[in-house]
């Protein structure tokens, strides 16, 4: 089985309640900047929001662009998660994401969404329904 | 010491001097006056010199958030700025939405103080604890708009959030507002004209600092159950969640409160082009929320065809509907959009400005105003060519009409004298906001005693008066209403949430104790409720302010409505009188409307009370 987190932009509002949710979970702050998820705001034009986390996808370039060999396998939900003791923040993985799912944090660590043990914060706290956790 | 939710620190500017640092807040005002709305009026206590010109150097501009900003607690996207203002003359705290609030405490900071004036025109870029002042000749002049966008690139970083004025602050608008988030206004009672009397373009902010509390589990539990208890799933949010304010629209038509062609009815013809329906079919191409906010009640519109097509702002909310659509006998909402989003990037307070436009053109009816004093302009009602000309004209203050309509309706009658002050629907030199107190006496009461000018935040008796069942048209027993709308919007926008997350003290508490760890009570929290109105009141009396202010506008009193469910009615002044006589006897205040020894004791302000003249 595998797990992936999915997303619908158009429903999003903006409040960014899931980025400090996020960080919250992870990292016990409440800030955007450590956040697995990230939420641009493009206004006046176009006029929309664009979501951004990691989909669990099935190439997952970013696990063999890793010098470090930080990414490990997480069986129980079939995803790629990141060792952040290993990760030195050169930014391989983010060059190779061709979603824009992975991002490095202020302190230079790699962010990736973990699907927080199969039960994301962001699904839970979105108030509009835009993430949704899928299993195939 | 500390309190979980608060960074601690304050960043203190002096603009004359070029001086930024850093110092700790003060946690004794911080257990007395919470945050918000409370610190600000502690610190302009302190921090203003009394009597002082309100466009010098002596004026300090404030920013200000509280405990809860920055977290998880619903509809936390909120902070202030405030001032003495040069409008009503007395305590302004003007506040905004969007994400400028938690960034600031991201960036490590509760507070902003902002003394003196620049020289030359600068901006403040406050980034991760620190902060400079740096150079703005190049953005004086320019929209907010176009100034997001310079600030941005310069700084290299799209994520800093701007708070800015336009050219109605710089050119010292008495109705100017700050932009943040380009659509998110601190409007009232002229605080973007303290900003433009300081040399001041602009305030950045950027946080990457974040904001952690030591039970930061047990908050996220907390705050994750109320986004939905008393977020998403309370009743009292629905409307806003479907919505918005413009469903404010039809419900004041129906109780014949619309303010139309400047207050001479409440209801307008063209009320169903305006309304909430027409908003959302036709314009509304995205819903947004600020932070934190699981209510997204705002919409973010475009013109998608006709003579403005193009123009796209977020909004227009209800009261810019309402006064610069249906009181200056405008039912185009692709206008009203073009205007609001003017309004937006000059810098104009939209009700403030709806206001000034349809003074005008009533003055043009009657021929007080003629062609050659509009600039050429014909301003016969709803005429939207002239229409769509008025912001740039009143915020860069452009030929006789700009000159006469710049700072306002109150400031216009005096030069024009004679009868056009009776034309004139302010309060303290602040225009009311969209509810005609000939539906809802209790408002002009609200109106009078706002302490910066006529406002519908302190206290808004229209929602039970006009869109519930208590009699409009009564004025006994409702200076009640008001004393405690006054003690829990204190309360309130001191722990500091949005005024549209319906809850009460109960929950207000939860989350305020959520947060800092404390175990406040109800009584407490009113207590602290009333001292802080207390403060503010003290504040506006130190500065001049009486009974002799506490006023409602000729019109309201002696000019019958005209037709619909208000038809004949006025707010008799005898009336209003004798509510505010009351009002004032309630709060244990002087028949002048000055607080006595007594109340101020009551509420443990004896150190304000000394420094009070009329008191000595």
């Amino acid at each position: 089985m595998t797990m992936k987190l999915k997303s619908d932009e158009s429903k999003c509002v903006g409040c960014l309640l899931c980025t400090v949710a996020c960080s919250a979970k992870h990292l016990k702050t409440f800030n955007p900047e450590y956040s697995d998820c990230a939420v641009e705001d493009r206004f006046p034009d176009p006029g929309e929001y664009h979501v951004h986390h990691c989909i669990q996808c099935e190439e997952h370039p970013c696990t063999g662009s890793c010098p470090e060999e930080a990414f490990y396998e997480d069986k129980n939900l079939g995803i790629w998660r990141i060792d952040w003791q290993k990760c030195t923040g050169c930014g391989n993985c983010v060059s190779v994401c061709p979603y824009e799912g992975c991002w490095l944090s202020p302190k230079e660590k790699s962010l990736k969404c973990d699907l927080c043990e199969g039960n994301p914060e962001c699904v839970q706290v979105c108030p509009k329904g835009v993430y949704e956790l899928v299993k195939e | 010491m500390t309190v979980p939710g608060y960074t601690g620190k304050v960043l203190r500017v002096d603009l004359t001097s070029g001086k930024v640092s850093v110092e700790a807040i003060n946690w004794d005002w911080v257990e007395k006056f919470i945050g918000g709305r409370g610190l600000a009026a502690r610190y302009a206590w302190s921090e203003i010199k009394p009597r002082c010109d309100p466009l010098g150097p002596d004026n300090v501009l404030m920013i200000w958030t509280g405990p809860v900003q920055g977290t998880m607690v619903p509809l936390n996207g909120r902070y202030l700025f405030a001032a003495k203002s040069p409008t009503a003359g007395g305590f302004v705290d003007s506040y905004a939405g969007g994400h400028f609030a938690p960034e600031l405490k991201w960036a490590g900071f509760d507070g902003v103080i902002i003394k003196g004036k620049s020289p030359k025109p600068v901006y403040i870029f406050i980034n991760d604890g620190k902060a400079e002042i740096r150079d703005a000749a190049k953005l004086w002049g320019k929209r907010v708009d176009e100034t997001q966008k310079a600030i941005r690139e310069e700084l290299a970083d799209e994520k800093v959030r701007v708070a800015a004025i336009g050219p109605a602050g710089e050119g010292l608008s008495k109705m100017a507002c700050i932009s943040s988030d380009l659509y998110r206004q601190a409007g009232r009672s002229g605080i973007g004209t303290v900003m433009g009397s300081k040399n001041l373009k602009a305030v950045a902010v950027r946080g990457k600092l974040g904001l952690h509390v030591p039970h930061m589990d047990k908050l996220v539990e907390i705050c994750k159950e109320s986004l939905k208890t008393d977020g998403l799933n309370n009743p009292d949010n629905a409307g806003m969640i479907t919505d918005g304010t413009p469903i404010l629209i039809d419900m004041s038509n129906d109780a014949g409160i619309l303010p139309t062609k400047n207050f001479q009815a409440g209801t307008f013809e063209g009320h169903k082009s305006i309304n909430t329906e027409t908003l959302k079919t036709t314009y509304t191409v995205k819903r947004r929320g600020c932070f934190g906010c699981v209510l997204a009640c705002s919409s973010f519109t475009r013109v998608k065809e006709g003579k403005f097509k193009g123009a796209a702002v977020e909004g227009p909310e209800y009261e810019t509907i309402a006064l610069c659509g249906s009181n200056c006998d405008v039912s185009d909402l692709g206008a009203i959009i073009q205007f609001n989003l003017d309004c937006d990037m000059l810098g104009l307070d939209t009700m403030s400005t709806g206001h000034a436009v349809a003074f005008a053109m009533e003055l043009y009816e009657r021929g007080i105003l003629k062609k050659e004093d509009t600039n050429g302009l014909d301003l016969s009602w709803g005429n939207l060519d002239s229409y769509a000309q008025m912001p740039d004209i009143i915020a860069r203050r452009k030929g006789k009409l700009g000159q006469l309509l710049g700072d306002g309706v109150t400031a216009a009658a005096k030069k024009l004298g004679g009868d056009a002050y009776k034309y004139t629907v302010a309060v303290k030199n602040v225009e009311i906001a969209a509810y005609d107190p000939r539906g809802t006496m209790t408002m002009s009461l609200a109106y009078a005693t706002s302490e910066r000018g006529a406002d519908h935040n302190r206290s808004w008796p229209a929602a039970v008066e006009a869109y519930g069942t208590v009699n409009p048209w009564t004025t006994e027993g409702k200076a009640a209403m008001v004393v405690e709308d006054h003690r829990r919007t204190a309360a309130k926008w001191s722990v500091m949430f949005c005024d549209f997350l319906s809850i009460g003290y109960p929950a207000i508490l939860k989350l305020y104790n959520a947060v800092t760890e404390k175990n406040m009570d109800e009584p407490q929290l009113r207590h602290i409720g009333d001292r802080i109105w207390n403060l503010i009141r003290a504040f506006n009396v130190r500065e001049g302010l009486d009974v002799k202010d506490d006023t409602q506008p000729y019109r309201i009193a002696n000019d019958p409505m005209p037709d619909g469910k208000t038809k004949g009615h006025t707010v008799p002044q005898k009336d209003f009188e004798a509510m505010r006589a009351e009002y004032y006897k309630l709060q244990n205040w002087d028949e002048k409307g000055r607080p006595t020894k007594e109340a101020l004791h009551a509420v443990e302000l004896d150190d304000i009370a000394k420094d009070l003249d009329y008191l000595k």
